[in-house]
């Protein structure tokens, strides 16, 4: 029975992600009625769909990264940026665009390998640190993370004073941005992380339920629970930096969507995953399309959009949590 | 010869009488008056426009601080700095300036807590050609250096009604890279491209946070990039496609001749409009 919803879920999702990124293509369309045609279908396949596509893209890869964490650290307040994945990918990408970093690394812009350098270090360094003898409490391994991320925090800070004429970069980076002149090449990031860690995630998919039960209940089931720790962090680290890395700090996605999508499949990870991805994807994209139709001309951040919609969510969630307690 | 002559006078009669100690009324470009030390011995400047100015109407020696952005002339860097965009407070008293000059980037805030704490605060306004020579003939005055306040005026003058302008081509000024950023025609910048005749693509002001899209879709004849990144926009969407590009009319030109609304913006307008006469290749 359990089966059933989620197949419809995904039977409505599957072509409402094809509509709302064709939305997103067509949504404003009003200033290309008047233009030549050469330059309308450069706009429309250069511009607005891999525009679409990488709002998707960013919606999902934080969904996935959300709802990994939050089956990892059985925690419903759990998002991407709990283990100082967020703040390790700001304080590089900070940092790069700071010290003026201008040499691409591998094709990548320096603020995004600087901010994927930056994300890897934080996963790890929290993993680390919560490492004691082979093993990694979640609760060590998520305080650990919220210090690192402390920490990395106050360096940003600190590197925005030191630093006032790219204030206006570092800024537009941490409220999180999809608008970007060259969209292709961050789809080109994004979409590998993705797929790795959405497959590694499916995968697990099964581990991660029993895991719900608790750590001991899934050891004696015959899951080796450490080595799942490790890659579970790995595929939501990576998922959340494929994100952070290109579009800055997008709030609330990664921690609403997974809600969300158990409302509507419940709490199997095999129907959980597929179904947060592409809720996710979305999700974003229609904050981008909100974003664009209520200003055309000035570029609203979009990590304001998510968190100005996502705020007032987080607060029903933590009312409808204690309601229950 | 007139004003010479007035100057002369005025030279003639204020020096014996007043003692060195003795102050002056001036009106600022906000329309306050400012009492003032005459002439001011140390004048700390704490915008890279005035500071540039101060030294344009030959009161470089008088000034005895500066920010740490003030970069020209070179001469300012060796200035003690009194800050960055804010004002050290306790490094402006150690300075015991006469006069604080600035300019309307500070903030009404900013400048009650300088005046709040007694200095005379005398500010120029230069958001024009004609603001940045009016600007020039206030701090002549304010410093004692009237002549050559009035001298750099009328030479800027005559550089801006040199230009000739060739009117007509579609222009997108480039601001910042990323946020991408333009500047309209209501700034001094947008008024040196607009008077070397280009035609905006954008309206409006400062630092305009944009889409590309729009660059696509109004489709400039010339490209100007006014800051300092100059690789990574073959990528761009639709970039060899456009006019400016096919065209080969993307200039990367010196911001320094855009940025500040000093003397050095007659560089900025006259090299717009070199830019502006060239003829498509």
């Amino acid at each position: 029975m359990k089966r059933i919803p989620s197949l419809v879920a995904l039977a409505f999702l599957i072509p409402a992600a094809v509509g709302v990124v064709a939305l997103s293509v067509v949504a404003g369309s009003s200033t290309l009625v008047d233009l030549p045609e050469d330059r309308r279908w450069d706009i429309i396949f250069q511009y607005r769909l891999p525009r679409g596509i990488l709002a998707f893209l960013v919606g999902a890869s934080l969904g996935a990264s959300g709802v990994c964490f939050q089956g990892l650290f059985r925690n419903a307040l759990a998002d991407p940026f709990v283990v100082g994945v967020s703040s390790g990918a700001a304080l590089g990408a900070v940092g790069a665009i700071v010290l003026g970093l201008q040499t691409t690394v591998l094709g990548l812009a320096p603020p995004t390998a600087a901010g994927f350098v930056g994300a890897t270090v934080a996963a790890f360094l929290a993993y680390g640190v919560a490492r004691v003898r082979g093993r990694v409490p979640v609760t060590t391994l998520l305080l650990a993370g919220s210090a690192i991320g402390s920490f990395a925090g106050a360096m940003v800070s600190i590197l925005i004073l030191m630093n006032s004429p790219n204030w206006s970069e570092v800024v537009t980076w941490l409220m999180g941005s999809i608008s970007h002149p060259d969209p292709w090449s961050r789809v080109k990031v994004v979409v590998p992380c993705l797929i790795a860690s959405a497959t590694v995630m499916m995968v697990y998919a099964r581990d991660l339920n029993v895991l719900l039960l608790g750590e001991e209940s899934a050891q004696q089931l015959g899951v080796e629970v450490e080595r799942l720790k490790i890659f579970l962090l790995g595929a939501g680290a990576l998922a959340a930096a494929g994100a952070v890395a290109t579009c800055g700090m997008i709030g609330f996605v990664g921690l609403i969507v997974p809600h969300v999508a158990r409302r509507l499949v419940g709490p199997d990870h095999r129907a959980l995953l597929p179904i947060t991805v592409l809720a996710g994807g979305i999700l974003l994209t229609l904050a981008d399309i909100a974003a664009r139709v209520v200003s055309p001309q000035f570029p609203l951040p979009i990590g304001a959009v998510t968190a100005l919609g996502g705020a007032p969510f987080f607060v029903y969630i933590l009312r409808r949590r204690s309601a229950k307690i | 010869m007139r004003r010479l002559l007035a100057f002369l006078m005025l030279c003639g009669c204020a020096k014996p009488a007043d003692p060195p100690q003795a102050t002056r009324e001036f009106v600022d470009a906000r329309g306050k008056t400012v009492k003032v030390v005459y002439p001011p011995k140390r004048i700390v400047s704490i915008i890279p426009s005035t500071t540039e100015l101060l030294f344009n109407v030959g009161a470089g020696e008088q000034v005895a601080g500066v920010t740490t952005y003030c970069d020209w002339p070179p001469e300012a860097k060796k200035k003690p700095k009194i800050g960055d965009i804010r004002v050290d407070f306790e490094m402006l008293a150690a300075l015991k300036p006469d006069v604080v000059v600035t300019s309307w980037s500070t903030t009404k805030k900013a400048s009650a807590e300088i005046e709040g704490k007694g200095y005379a605060l005398f500010s120029v306004e230069p958001r024009s050609f004609e603001e940045i020579a009016a600007s020039l003939r206030r701090l002549g005055a304010l410093t004692g250096h009237e002549a050559e306040g009035e001298r750099a005026a009328a030479a800027l003058e005559a550089r801006v009604k040199a230009v000739v302008a060739s009117p007509g081509l579609t222009v997108y000024i480039e601001h910042s890279p990323a946020p991408l950023g333009t500047t309209g025609p209501d700034t001094y910048m947008g008024d040196a491209v607009r008077r070397a005749g280009g035609r905006n693509i954008f309206e409006g002001g400062w630092h305009d946070l944009i889409d590309w899209e729009t660059v696509m879709a109004r489709d400039p004849e010339v490209i100007l990039i006014v800051h300092d990144r100059k690789s990574g926009y073959e990528s761009r969407a639709g970039w060899s496609n456009l006019r400016a590009v096919k065209n080969k009319r993307v200039y990367f030109v010196a911001k320094e001749h855009y940025m500040y609304p000093t003397p050095r913006l007659a560089d900025g307008l006259e090299e717009a409009a070199r830019i502006f006469r060239e003829k498509n290749p």
